[in-house]
């Protein structure tokens, strides 16, 4: 094996305006990212990172930013709710 | 109106359902600015009028419709008024706000407030025809559900614009969380309002009013509404998200969290509990977007569904996120179409989704314990997860039938009569039941809750933000900063008010309602939160944290400092309440008791409170 990194292609799945960032349709979406990415990587790479704040998921669990990825992995991306009263 | 002074008429609308008189008040002139609207209106009649330690059933409890200064001005979020009376859930200061069109009607009316006392004879409406009131029979509308109601008073009245608040069966039948229903989906729906309308013999109030409102600087109030229209709806835009999907499109965000209130509030996550949201509602029904007066974020719901079993008529609007989780995940129930049933029901009948959710998800986990015997349960199967066990019983309440008689008195009331056990697991604050934000998990919930005169309300309005919106009329989605609040208050009013002004009119608010709740026997210790919520979740990532008692108290003794008030007894300080000009206020409502004596002066020229900034975000979308 090289040094040849194939790209990891994960699928996302945007929540209401945050499909923006993404291209193509559907609820989940799949993109490529660099092998060893982390969510972070993801989010920038998309522009997502733009947003203030974000919930994130990995395979149906609360993920965080530097959360490695692997092929096939879903990547849930929220903006938390707020209830400032 | 020739007396309006831009957008405020300074006129009330008086009326005796005892006598069957109706007047017309024009408060001081000093009074409109020194209250404004909305809370501060309501807590200073309930104060001055009703008569200590009242029945909230009482014919002396007072029913008061406030507008605020900006509601019936032409610019998004304009739109909000605030109904109050004495509470019957929590014996305390009720009050919940609308928006929609009532309000705004009522403003183009002539009035800035309807204030109801007494009890009618037999059942009646009112019917305020701009200037021209009169109280009409509505003997053959008791006992209707709203949707019927509307109509016929539209008919018989010959007018299809006319706007209507009513409240449905539930609050005929003193349901201690009925709630008023305006324009058949927009409830005022907390602290058992509706259950007041009816205890005084008042199924509607019809309004039509055709007179614009004025503003004092109309481009001013242009300017801000171009803004929202052309800058804020697009993708991206501070709005755009409310404008496309309305409240609860994030719902999976709690999920992931671990705080999604399921179970009653036991479980932080729960298998398909995200499924009901707003995104749910858009893929499976015939979804609409609609508006309040004047707004162009539209972000109030219409849902159609055809479904033979979940037929659900447009009319009465969709679900917002409190009544997807109250009705949904806190019953464990995911089905979304049932969802949407359930707040159809609610508004027919005429009660508050929260409270209801939360009341028959106490009496779920009940059953399972084994707490509600035969007899009391009268045939009911009730088990967290069952649509149609849910919906059954929001009938069965309204009507008081069986479990259901139980059930309409309230978490808390239904619990004491079953004891101590069953009263642990009532997750209420001050007798009302908690929102649909966990206190565990949301920082501002958890000062919030304890704290907000109502009790356990998410829009109970204990900060500045969300207090302000309140007194002023205006709706909280709006993402107005600070200095644009109070430019359109200005060139509603004309009256130049100064932030320190404007932040002195929310302290006398929170203080009045303060003095409100001491003098009802509110004791410091009822600012809380739920022996629930200090235990930890079973399920998700945070079913390891625990919140503790100290926390809160410490909060709870911090927010009585910052407002001027004894942090060992929540009482306001004498010069906290003459430096906000209630001291005449205070000895009216025979309220001096509850007045503390500061120790130690504060330095000349500091005002007794701390002053804040408005807290940011909007209440959750
Ligand atoms: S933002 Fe929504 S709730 Fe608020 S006034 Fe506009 S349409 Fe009504």
């Amino acid at each position: 094996m090289g040094a040849m990194t194939l790209p990891l292609r994960v699928r996302v799945r945007p929540y209401a305006d945050l499909t923006r960032y993404f291209p193509g349709t559907g609820a989940v979406r799949e993109v490529d990212v660099p092998a060893g990415a982390t969510i972070q990587v993801l989010l920038e790479r998309y522009g997502v990172d733009a947003e203030p704040r974000l919930t994130l998921g990995l395979n149906g669990e609360l993920a965080e930013r530097n959360a490695r990825l692997a092929s096939g992995d879903l990547v849930d991306i929220l903006v938390p709710m707020t209830g400032g009263a | 109106m020739s007396r309006s002074q831009g957008s405020v008429h300074r006129r009330f609308l008086r009326v005796d359902l005892t006598t069957g008189g109706v007047s017309v008040e024009e408060p001081e002139p000093d009074y409109m600015r020194l209250h404004m609207g909305g809370r501060n209106v309501i807590a200073h009649t309930l104060l001055t009028e009703v008569p200590p330690g009242s029945d909230a059933f009482d014919p002396e409890n007072r029913l008061v419709f406030a507008l605020g200064p900006i509601t019936g001005v032409s610019v998004p979020g304009g739109s909000r008024h605030s109904v109050g009376a004495k509470s019957p859930l929590t014996g305390l200061f009720g009050e919940s706000e609308a928006g929609g069109y009532w309000g705004a009607e009522l403003k183009r009316a002539g009035w800035d407030a309807v204030i109801v006392q007494g009890r009618a004879a037999h059942p009646v409406y009112l019917w305020i025809d701009d200037g021209v009131v009169a109280l009409r029979d509505a003997r053959h509308l008791w006992g209707e559900t709203t949707g019927p109601v509307e109509a016929q008073i539209r008919g018989e009245l010959g007018d299809e614009h006319i706007r209507v608040a009513q409240i449905g069966p539930a609050g005929e039948n003193l349901v201690r969380f009925a709630c008023v229903v305006h324009d058949l989906n927009e409830v005022a729906g907390r602290t058992g309002l509706g259950a007041v309308m009816g205890s005084k013999n008042l199924k509607a109030i019809a309004v039509r009013g055709t007179q614009p409102v004025t503003a004092a600087d109309p481009r001013a109030i242009a300017g801000v509404a171009r803004w929202v229209a052309q800058e804020t709806l697009a993708p991206g835009g501070a709005h755009h998200r409310l404008h496309t999907w309305g409240t609860g499109a994030m719902v999976k965000s709690k999920q992931l969290e671990g705080h999604l209130v399921a179970n009653n509030f036991r479980d932080g996550q729960l298998p398909g509990g995200d499924q009901v949201d707003a995104l749910a509602i858009e893929a499976s029904t015939d979804l609409e977007m609609d508006r309040c007066y004047a707004c162009s974020v539209r972000c109030k719901k219409r849902v159609k569904i055809d479904r033979p079993d979940r037929k659900v008529d447009p009319k009465f609007g969709g679900p917002e996120y409190e009544t997807m989780a109250a009705i949904g995940s806190n019953t464990g129930v995911i089905d979304v179409m049932a969802v949407c049933k359930g707040h159809e029901m609610l508004n027919a009948l005429g009660m508050d989704s929260i409270s209801c959710g939360a009341t028959i998800a106490w009496a779920m986990e009940m059953v399972e314990l084994g707490l509600l015997d035969e007899r009391q349960l009268d045939g009911e199967t009730l088990r967290f997860g069952s649509a149609d066990d849910l919906l059954r019983l929001i009938g069965r309440i309204a009507r008081r039938e069986g479990l259901g008689d139980l059930l309409a008195e309230g978490s808390l009331r239904a619990a004491r009569t079953l004891g101590a056990e069953a009263e642990a697991r009532v997750v209420h604050v001050k007798g009302l039941e908690v929102a649909m934000h966990d206190p565990r998990a949301m920082p501002e919930m958890r000062r919030n809750y304890p704290v907000t005169p109502t009790g356990g309300d998410h829009t109970g309005a204990a900060g500045k933000r969300s207090g302000l919106r309140n007194t002023v009329g205006l709706c909280h989605f709006l993402q107005y900063d600070e200095a644009t609040t109070l430019t359109l208050l200005n060139a509603a009013t004309g009256w130049e008010v100064l932030p320190e002004e404007l932040h002195a009119t929310f302290e006398r608010g929170v203080t009045m309602a303060r003095l409100f709740n001491l003098r009802e026997g509110m004791q410091p210790e009822d600012d809380r939160l739920p022996d629930r919520l200090h235990q930890p979740l079973r399920h998700g990532p945070l079913r390891d944290r625990r919140l503790s008692r100290e926390t809160v108290s410490d909060e709870v003794r911090a927010y009585y400092r910052d407002h001027g008030w004894d942090p060992a007894t929540g009482r306001p300080y004498a010069d906290t309440v003459e430096y906000l000009g209630l001291a005449a206020v205070a000895e009216a409502a025979q309220a001096t008791p509850f007045v503390a004596e500061r120790r130690e002066p504060i330095p000349a020229g500091r005002p007794p409170y701390t002053p804040q900034r408005e807290e940011n975000g909007a209440l959750a979308e």
